[in-house]
């Protein structure tokens, strides 16, 4: 076989036209079903997490232990083995959830885990004057929380949160495992019947253009963010 | 004095664990008086600062605020109280997030419930007042130690306070900036603000205060006019310590 | 309707999957070593050449990382498992296993370690220079000790994701630790072995993750 030969072999096996005309539909309609788990999964998870660095930061004991064993648990857990017992175990109790709400809940916890100690971290990097200026100046703890805490607890972390929300996001693909119509699972379950390896070279096109953009973003962020208090 | 002083501390002591860091402090401060307290570091000075607006719990002991005492208040009132007293600490802690305007309007708003117009024009009068109008919308970064310390003083002023507090205001700053925030706390001082100065600036106190506190190993060990303190201290502990600044100073 | 600890903590069922989850860990464990292993070394040596001020070298290297970086590696893990045979590349599911996570992980080490080497003042790199050092013995004894000091914790995370990563290789069934499990409760119908293979993983990973938070603390303070 010549190189002439062999490339337009390899185009036709990972570009064929045929294959990427007739599964084009399907797969933009995966790349929405992934958009929009990501984006519950962000808002969700960075929501939960911010609300739980705060419950910490109250200092009261059981709250503490309660909320560092979540962040430790969902942090050493592959989230796949969540989303197995989840998915297969919980029907033996009766509980029956769809494959995206199991997706939804376990990766929004994960990203929940995650941001929970990003924005801790910032509130204890946090120059204890800064906690007695707020209180001197009369505002309650709260207040001194709100207004000057976390803001600079959040800014301290948007890197790392920017990163962490990317590579949680990205693990909506483990929804193929679990019938979840996202991108990766509409693209294998076509690669498997049109026999042809075009439509997995559609699903890397399809996460490229999600998440290239974002990695971009991500870098731009982090140089702009990378001052010192 | 014939009226109840501004400040008074009453008998006032604190331990950390077992370590006693003040004993049997009495100390006045009467209205519109600059009391300036000096002594070695670790002497608990700025413990017994802190003590006066609770950033210190007091172990036992009082302080009253124009006749009301702070030490056995409860919790939820604590807020208010401290607005009574200005707090300026020796680390500035601007909050390097917002503007220097922001800076001065955020415990107006968040604590004395002002309004933001009145707020801010408050701010602005207060930071006319250091002479840092034109920094209101400068972010703290961008100003020097001098300046950010006297928009420190401007964030406590704003919420008209009773008694200023200063916990070494110029430790932190380069010599040639320390001038601009004294020259501040002698315009204060003018005004009739009262205030209790922690700090090492010797030839101001000598110049400013109306008493000096010494202070050594938690106790106070005498107090009086400058000129008594400075020309002709009663104590061994007063003298040295007297002794080792002006010949640090001299040193210089 | 059977109860919870009949269905997540059945100890009889427990202990007849024990042996194959041993076997699952046990790959598990190989995988960990060939792309941690691996990972370490290619993530510094991409590091090296992203932060080459020779643009030749660094912007494709640099569009690599971010290729990698925008990719999911389970994506990745199929392309290379599913996708490579049709170009006539065959691969046994270990190797496929093993380098799909290489590549997506030398692009996460390499980013911990650029982000350490930029960390490191340029005053270093003069006093080397300044005192006759060659350019790898700069490297060698004076840049990449401080670099990778400064970003130990982030080496430390990633290798915990790692670790988490392998269990993807369940879904080309590579027989590890999470595939073993899943076997055992599809034949068992019964959740316990996949239970007890998060207990395995948390038994490896906890103190990983406890060491990453002490770690990230104290540098913050």
């Amino acid at each position: 076989m010549n190189a002439p030969a062999g490339f337009q072999r390899f185009v036709e096996v990972f570009f064929d036209g045929a294959i990427i005309d007739r599964y084009l539909p399907d797969l933009l309609s995966a790349m929405v079903t992934t958009l929009w788990l990501g984006a519950i999964i962000i808002v969700t998870g960075v929501a939960v997490g911010l609300v739980l660095a705060c419950l910490r930061s109250l200092q009261v004991w059981w709250l503490t232990v309660s909320i560092v064993m979540f962040a430790d648990i969902l942090r050493a857990l592959p989230p796949l083995v969540l989303i197995l017992i989840f998915y297969f175990g919980l029907p033996g109790l009766g509980v029956m959830m769809s494959g995206p709400l199991v997706l939804f809940i376990v990766l929004a916890a994960v990203l929940a885990a995650f941001c929970e100690e990003i924005f801790w971290a910032g509130l204890t990097a946090l120059p204890r004057g800064q906690w007695e200026a707020g209180r001197a100046t009369g505002m309650s703890f709260a207040q001194t929380l709100i207004s000057v805490a976390l803001p600079q607890a959040v800014r301290m972390g948007v890197p790392s949160l920017v990163n962490r929300s990317l590579a949680i996001t990205k693990m909506t693909a483990l929804g193929s495992v679990i019938g979840v119509k996202e991108v990766l699972a509409v693209s294998s379950s076509a690669q498997a019947m049109s026999g042809s390896a075009t439509p997995l070279t559609m699903a890397a096109a399809a996460y490229l253009a999600i998440f290239l953009p974002a990695v971009i973003f991500a870098r731009w962020l982090e140089r702009r963010f990378s001052w010192k208090v | 004095m014939a009226q109840t002083p501004m400040l008074e501390i009453t008998a006032l002591e604190k331990r950390f664990g077992t370590v006693e860091v003040l004993r049997s402090i009495n100390l006045k401060v009467g209205r519109g008086e600059l009391v300036f307290v000096i002594g070695p570091s670790g002497s608990g000075k700025s413990t017994m600062l802190r003590c006066c607006n609770r950033l210190e719990e007091p172990t036992s002991g009082s302080i009253f605020i124009d006749g009301r005492n702070i030490v056995n208040c409860p919790a939820a009132e604590l807020n208010r109280l401290r607005l009574q007293t200005g707090m300026v600490f020796q680390g500035f802690h601007l909050y390097p997030h917002m503007s220097v305007v922001r800076n001065v309007m955020l415990a107006q708003i968040k604590a004395l419930k002002r309004n933001k117009v009145t707020a801010r024009t408050r701010a602005m009068d207060m930071l006319d007042r250091v002479g840092l109008a034109h920094k209101a919308d400068a972010m703290p970064s961008e100003l020097s130690g001098g300046q950010q310390q006297r928009v420190a003083i401007a964030r406590a002023l704003a919420l008209n306070p009773k008694v200023m507090l200063f916990d070494e205001p110029t430790s932190a700053l380069d010599p040639e900036l320390v001038g601009s925030v004294l020259k501040v706390m002698k315009d204060l001082r003018a005004e009739g603000m009262t205030m209790l100065v922690v700090s090492h600036e010797m030839a101001f106190a000598r110049e400013a205060a109306d008493r000096v506190v010494f202070m050594d190993g938690g106790v106070v060990v005498e107090q009086g006019p400058p000129e008594a303190i400075f020309g002709n201290p009663q104590h061994d502990r007063t003298r040295a310590f007297l002794s080792r600044v002006s010949h640090h100073a001299g040193a210089e | 309707m059977p109860g919870i600890m009949e269905m997540f903590f059945n100890l009889d069922i427990m202990a007849q999957a024990w042996p194959l989850l041993l076997q699952g860990l046990w790959m598990t464990l190989r995988l960990c070593a060939v792309v941690i292993g691996l990972g370490l070394v290619g993530g510094l040596l991409l590091a090296l050449a992203a932060t080459s001020p020779r643009r030749w070298l660094s912007w494709p290297v640099m569009a690599l990382i971010d290729l990698m970086r925008a990719l999911p590696p389970l994506v990745l893990l199929i392309f290379v498992y599913s996708g490579m045979p049709f170009a006539g590349v065959e691969m046994s599911p270990f190797m496929a296993v093993a380098v799909a996570f290489l590549l997506n992980n030398s692009a996460y080490y390499a980013e911990v370690y650029r982000a350490g080497l930029q960390s490191v003042p340029a005053g270093q790199w003069e006093a080397a220079r300044a005192t006759g050092l060659s350019k790898g013995q700069m490297l060698g004894h004076v840049v990449i000790p401080q670099a990778v000091r400064n970003v130990l914790p982030d080496l430390l995370s990633n290798t915990i994701e790692v670790v988490k990563l392998t269990s993807l290789a369940s879904v080309v069934s590579l027989s590890e630790l999470l595939y073993q499990a899943n076997m055992a409760r599809s034949v068992t119908y019964n959740s316990s072995p996949l239970v007890m293979a998060a207990a395995v993983y948390l038994v490896l990973l906890w103190p990983m993750v406890r060491l990453v938070s002490r770690y990230q603390r104290k540098l913050a303070l």
